[in-house]
């Protein structure tokens, strides 16, 4: 009964997301969510370990392998943390638990490029390659749209506040690596150029 | 029900092509039909010099021990059949080349094939190295030979007394300045010269001459010091084949007995962190020329560079 349910919760947040996704927000499911989180991350994971050891490349496959679980594993803590703080800030009312299970859930469609992804081992072509690209650019925009839902359930926020939550981290990035940028070049460049 | 059969038959989907991914990654099997069959690819650029080249924030690179760590890289790997050397290089200094065809030998003494693919030049110190390879591979374009040795030397004392300059040495021996450019050149010392000249270009013939498996008096006709296209190379018999550097590759992959495409291993590609902070890979020529005029490298032979670098 219990894994029916959660069959059932993965259909409706691949295919109903709004309404599985309040629903997820609401019941707050943590363990579900880590382990809905643990197969989105380890098979994908897998499918480039393979790929890479097909194409020779057994040390980026290695590194591909740690980064793509422990790595994007601790990026969903540390970013349900700061997405929760930047929520806060903007008005928003909920609480990390519920962000943790939403945002959890939304990285299922990564599973879905899994067959694409293993196919180019087998099938060498540029029109694969060209496949596999428009499959993960599908599915990067795919687990983006289900992370801005998750922000709009979970804080009861608009659409565009849900957007500019989730935006505001990398525009932080953006703006410091600016100023990184601005700074060194101040520091190499002699001064008769400024 | 219709959720359930659409999930499991997705999840089937997702674990049936992760096994068979699976099981060919176990058998080893290799998407360029290459399997644990590498050729590797040393790339020789630049001037020939010992020492590691290049100190970068995060490490040093290029230089003749930069390539000899590639070598021993490639000969502890044993997915690599064969090594192809890339040459680039004008020249160098003779004990760099030497250093490095000797690498080679070993290399090929650890059942490893080698080959040359000689790129734009591929002269003097760079056709040493070439020499003790298994096959040779030029395009017709290419410019190598060079095959000799010199010492170069300049006299500025005329320049030194227009500047009103004295240089004045105490020295424990006679020849201790020797190649010292404020004074000319005794013919003691030109003697003594000429007789590491001769040594050093007889060590260069013996090397090409057995790595060529051509007579030691053969290899002094054509080693007057000039320059060869690769066809000229190729008809002297200096170079075994006209081709480009995947011409080169084909031909290690059938020494080798490689099936199929071979999978290719580059070495000392340069990574993004060196791009941004580290030296350049070649060495630099004007580093090695104030290095030639602190007395500190007394033999740059053979280096063979147009005067126009």
């Amino acid at each position: 009964m219990v894994v029916e349910s959660f069959i059932e919760t993965i259909y409706d947040v691949l295919f109903k997301p709004m309404t599985a996704l309040s629903k997820l927000a609401e019941e707050r499911p943590l363990g579900q969510a880590v382990v809905v989180l643990l197969i989105s991350l380890i098979i994908p994971a897998l499918g480039a370990y393979f790929v890479f050891s097909s194409a020779g490349f057994e040390k980026l496959r290695n590194f591909i392998l740690i980064t793509q679980t422990i790595g994007y594993f601790l990026l969903w803590f540390l970013g349900a943390a700061i997405l929760h703080l930047i929520a806060e800030i903007y008005g928003g009312k909920g609480t990390v638990i519920g962000l943790l299970v939403t945002t959890g859930f939304a990285n299922l469609p990564h599973l879905l490029a899994v067959p694409f992804l293993v196919g180019t081992i087998f099938i060498q072509s540029s029109v694969m390659n060209g496949l596999v690209a428009l499959v993960s650019l599908v599915i990067f925009c795919w687990t983006l749209t289900l992370n801005v839902i998750a922000l709009k359930e979970v804080y009861k926020i608009s659409w565009a506040k849900a957007v500019l939550v989730l935006i505001t981290p990398s525009m932080v990035i953006i703006a410091l690596l600016i100023v990184f940028v601005i700074l060194s070049l101040a520091a190499v460049l002699p001064e008769r150029l400024l | 029900m219709r959720k359930k059969v659409v999930i499991i038959a997705i999840l089937a989907i997702i674990l049936i092509t992760l096994a068979v991914a699976a099981s060919w990654s176990v058998q080893g099997k290799h998407r360029y039909g290459g399997g644990q069959n590498k050729i590797a690819v040393i790339h020789v650029e630049g001037v020939i010099a010992g020492g590691n080249g290049g100190n970068s924030l995060l490490g040093e690179s290029g230089g003749g021990d930069e390539i000899i760590r590639q070598l021993h890289k490639a000969r502890d790997d044993s997915s690599v059949k064969a090594v192809i050397l890339r040459i680039n290089s004008p020249g160098g200094s003779a004990p760099a080349s030497q250093e490095l065809g000797a690498e080679i030998q070993k290399l090929r003494k650890d059942g490893k094939i080698v080959v040359a693919s000689m790129g734009d030049v591929a002269a003097s110190g760079g056709y040493w190295i070439a020499a003790v390879t298994d096959k040779i591979y030029a395009s017709p374009a290419t410019m190598t030979g060079s095959i000799g040795v010199y010492i170069p030397y300049a006299n500025w004392q005329d320049l030194y007394q227009k500047i009103g300059i004295q240089k004045e040495k105490i020295k424990s021996g006679p020849h201790k300045d020797i190649l010292s450019p404020e004074r000319p050149m005794t013919a003691e010392e030109r003697a003594i010269l000429q007789g590491m000249v001769d040594d050093l270009y007889n060590q260069f013939v013996t090397v090409v001459a057995e790595g060529r498996h051509m007579d030691v008096e053969q290899v002094k006709q054509l080693a007057d010091g000039r320059i060869y296209t690769g066809s000229q190379a190729k008809t002297a018999g200096l170079v075994d084949e006209l081709g480009t550097m995947y011409d080169a590759i084909d031909g290690a992959a059938e020494l080798a007995g490689i099936k199929g495409k071979p999978v290719i291993k580059e070495y000392g590609n340069a990574s993004p962190f060196s791009m941004l902070f580290g030296a350049s890979d070649k060495v630099n020529l004007e580093q090695l020329m104030v290095r030639h005029m602190e007395n500190k490298l007394p033999i740059t032979a053979p280096l063979a560079m147009p005067v126009e670098w």
